[in-house]
């Protein structure tokens, strides 16, 4: 199994010798070169045998390492060891909650870091997971959706590698526009890079503890909602648009449920926004676009103190956080995928109600979904749900915040938006609560990041078993 | 669809609505209450309606009714019976129009929310009515429906298929008079006992009947605007726990611990998960009760131990006002909220049967992801109780 986890580690020292400007960043480089060198001294005998057993661990074992060693900087640089932890946990989970405090007094080396953590947990996927394929067999499907989310497997299997590189290349080249735009609009370059890199991982990191909205720059907001909504998008679907025209995307039922749902939400918040006078003529709408996107895509940016806003428009907002964004992004959340074919089916199951014999199909971009993998997501679905409501409950238990609080926060961190409701609509307020309460926001990250079973099954009896596999799989 | 089949079936619900409202009207009568004309128009409006309706519809014994006719019969009987019977409210002057249909579709949903604003100048028949809808809807009305009109008993499966609740077959269908039978007895006895203990504990017979039909119906219309609490009795409350817990189970499992013994109980997967989640969730809420507020553990016991049955059976009484209560307490109670009761019995919610399928298939989903290849329990199949 070790073989696996070795794969991953070289990429990521390289990582962190582009860092290696600072000493309180060389010891965490030392540390990884090292223990990656010892890892990979075996050869890998077990060429292309990887099943999802070393998948699934690879991804648990390697997130929770790649965790580990981040924290390094921030306890170096003299923050409490919890507090390390979780501003690295929220960094690569591309969650986005705080536990540094004022930001201003943050050294700028480790708000970079922060930043770079949230763009490499974005690009985890692909960088550190993806690279594995070319090495597997067709089990490695598995692994692919289980971090990939949903349904889009499929269409990327020809020429894996190619099109890893290809997206790669599109986030580089994401990053770089989004921060040039950024930096254009009026942005010092330093934190045009730094939000560059947090709105395309959807993370949603500030610079400063005001966030975008501190700017009072209509066109950056305006250019941030645009981003962001861009970064809740189906990478591979951007990559396919990028070379055919932009025709695919209204062939997408994924794409257009995703546009249609910020549309809607956005309107409504608006509408809901406009009727209460929260603000003057036009910026009802920016604002209210701009924190729709920030939920929809989990990014978590706050344009202004919206936890202000009316009750209908927070409840909007709690509601996007569990859908999130699609399936192929870094987006966390349900996704878009798994809740547009949830509500195709429920809407069948009527049908069925009234014509009990009927057979029938739903059908996602023209390709009808087989029946095992809807169940799938409703079991997903499901297990999300009481997630949330054992993470609402251990939040309340250990804040005694109120209600609302409580289940945002909760659905906050499942969906690794960041940022929630009441005490929590200040995304720094970790820095203040207990460490059984920044414990528990961890776990719920991790779990919500990777998607639930991939963490699960590492808990399972005879998963560490190292026979099993063999005689199991042939 | 069979328009007259569903008329006549209609009309006839209106007419055992008619006959149901004569019982606040002899109430009424006994207590002198001036109130007495409200029941006595509203009888004559269901009265009319019904007979409308049984003039232009017409049943043959030979019309079978299809799943069409069975949803149409159950949402007309809903509205329209929900309507009728808020009649009363509206005509004692106690609510106005909506206020009446809300207060009305209340009681016969067994929601227990209520427009009312203070039940003490309320006249004691339309209390009683009140609680009587609760009764009623509890059961469901196609079940009285069955019990009540025998020649159309093998068609109106549909209708039940509609309006009972919950995602096991108990087996009632092949023979559903007798079961319907069976259970609206059960029902009725379960009422009478409750009656009969909550009387012995102290309570008058009006209270004692009408919170026994709250109790039973899940509902949660109580005579007081402070709810239980009212009768500070720790009896009492123990009493309404036990039942509002018994009404949370499924009927048509104690309709088997009838016939075939207490053993049934113990066979039944969801009744076994439905007492647990209840203890687990008492012991929480206790234990948060007594460590967050300066309250003896005793008194938090029996203040979450009857919030948790209330929650749970969707039953809605109060016996301490729980919106004070610690935020992990009244997310616990949310979750209830949702998980509701067993199927097959008259509370709401998601029901505990649907819970727990879905909870062991996401288990075996887990295995799934671990074993892809294993068939057993990777399709999703489970073990449930056997019958």
């Amino acid at each position: 199994m070790a073989f696996a986890a070795c794969m991953a580690i070289p990429l990521f020292m390289t990582i962190y010798i582009d860092k290696n400007r600072l000493a309180e960043f060389g010891i965490p480089i030392l540390i990884a070169l090292v223990w990656g060198l010892w890892l990979s001294r075996g050869k890998n005998p077990y060429r292309g045998r990887l099943t999802m057993r070393e998948g699934t661990a690879l991804i648990g074992v390697g997130f929770s390492v790649i965790c580990l060693l981040g924290t390094l900087p921030y306890y170096l640089a003299g923050f409490p060891f919890i507090d390390s932890l979780f501003e690295s946990v929220s960094g690569f989970t591309t969650t986005g909650a705080s536990a540094l405090g004022y930001l201003f007094l943050v050294p700028e080396e480790l708000l970079l870091w922060r930043s770079l953590s949230q763009w490499l947990g974005g690009l985890g996927v692909v960088l550190i997971f993806l690279t594995l394929i070319p090495q597997v067999g067709q089990h490695a499907t598995r692994l692919f959706t289980g971090e990939l989310h949903g349904e889009s497997a499929e269409r990327i299997m020809p020429r894996i590698v190619e099109t890893i590189h290809t997206i790669v290349g599109f986030y580089f080249a994401a990053t770089a526009g989004i921060a040039t735009c950024l930096f254009l609009a009026g942005m010092p370059a330093f934190e045009a890079v730094n939000y560059a890199m947090c709105i395309i991982s959807t993370g949603g990191f500030t610079m400063s503890n005001s966030g975008i909205g501190g700017y009072h720059s209509p066109l950056i907001n305006t250019m941030v909602f645009i981003f962001m909504f861009m970064s809740g998008s189906n990478y591979l679907l951007c990559y396919k648009a990028y070379r055919e025209g932009p025709k695919v995307l209204w062939r997408d039922s994924e794409y257009k449920s995703y546009v249609v749902m910020v549309l809607i939400f956005g309107f409504l918040v608006s509408f809901n926004l406009w009727w209460n006078n929260v603000y003057y003529s036009w910026r009802n709408i920016l604002h209210a676009f701009f924190q729709v996107a920030a939920f929809a895509s989990t990014t978590g940016m706050a344009v202004d103190y919206y936890n202000a806003w009316p009750e209908f428009s927070k409840y909007c907002l709690l509601l996007l956080m569990f859908v999130g964004g699609c399936s192929g992004s870094t987006a966390g959340g349900i996704k878009v995928s798994r809740i547009t074919i949830l509500l195709k089916d429920t809407w069948e199951e009527l049908k069925r109600t009234i014509h009990p014999k009927m057979i029938s199909s739903i059908k996602m971009s023209g390709v009808s979904v087989p029946t095992p993998m809807i169940d799938s997501i409703s079991r997903f679905f499901f297990t999300y749900i009481v997630l949330f409501f054992v993470s609402s409950c251990l939040f309340a238990l250990f804040t005694d915040f109120s209600l609302f609080a409580s289940i945002g926060a909760a659905a906050s961190c499942l969906a690794s938006v960041g940022a929630a409701f009441e005490q929590f609509a200040d995304v720094g307020v970790y820095k203040s609560l207990s460490t059984s309460t920044k414990c528990v926001a961890l776990i719920t990250m991790i779990l919500g990041r990777l998607e639930i079973y991939s963490i699960f099954v590492l808990f399972f009896s005879g998963f560490w078993d190292q026979e099993a596999g063999k005689f199991k799989y042939k | 669809m069979n328009y007259k089949l569903v008329a006549f079936l209609l009309g006839k619900l209106c007419m055992t609505l008619a006959g149901a409202l004569c019982i606040p009207l002899l109430l009424s009568f006994a207590y002198g209450e001036s109130c007495w004309w409200a029941f006595v128009l509203s009888i004559v409006l269901s009265m009319v309606i019904g007979k409308g309706l049984d003039i232009y519809g017409e049943a043959d014994a030979k019309d079978t009714m299809t799943f069409r006719e069975g949803v149409a019969v159950t949402a007309g009987t809903w509205v329209l019976l929900t309507w009728l019977g808020g009649q009363p409210f509206y005509f004692a002057g106690v609510l106005d129009q909506v206020s009446s249909f809300f207060e009305s579709i209340s009681g016969f949903t067994t929601t227990g929310s209520t427009t009312i604003a203070s039940l003490a100048s309320c006249p004691k028949s339309i209390l009683f009515w009140r609680a009587f809808t609760h009764w009623m809807g509890g059961i469901g009305i196609v079940v009285w429906f069955i019990a009540l009109l025998p020649n159309l008993s093998g068609s109106i499966v549909h209708a039940y298929n509609a309006e009972v609740t919950g995602a096991v077959d108990d087996r009632v269908l092949p023979r559903i008079r007798e079961t319907t039978i069976a259970l609206v007895r059960i029902y009725i006895v379960f009422t009478v006992v409750e009656t009969a203990l909550l009387m012995f504990a102290g309570m008058n017979l009006f209270d004692a009947s009408t919170h026994s039909f709250s109790t039973i119906g899940t509902g949660g219309f109580s005579n007081y605007d402070d709810s239980v609490v009212h009768f500070h009795s720790v009896p009492i409350e123990g009493i309404i726990t036990l039942f509002m817990l018994i009404s949370g189970g499924n009927f048509a499992l104690y309709y088997a611990v009838w016939r075939k013994g207490l053993g049934e109980l113990w066979k039944d997967t969801e009744f076994k998960t439905f007492w647990a989640i209840v203890a687990v969730t008492t012991a929480l809420i206790t234990l948060n009760l007594f460590f967050k507020s300066d309250i003896s553990m005793w008194e938090s016991f029996r203040y979450s131990m009857f919030t948790v049955a209330s929650i749970i059976s969707t039953t809605g009484f109060a016996n301490s006002d729980f919106d004070l209560w610690p935020t992990f307490s009244k997310l616990i109670l949310i979750m209830l909220m949702f998980v509701g009761s067993c199927a097959g019995s008259t509370a709401g919610g998601i029901k505990v049967s649907r819970i727990c399928v879905l909870w062991r298939t996401s288990v075996a989903e887990i295995k799934h992801v671990l074993h892809p290849n294993v068939v057993a329990n990777g399709d999703g199949t489970i073990k449930w109780t056997p019958r």
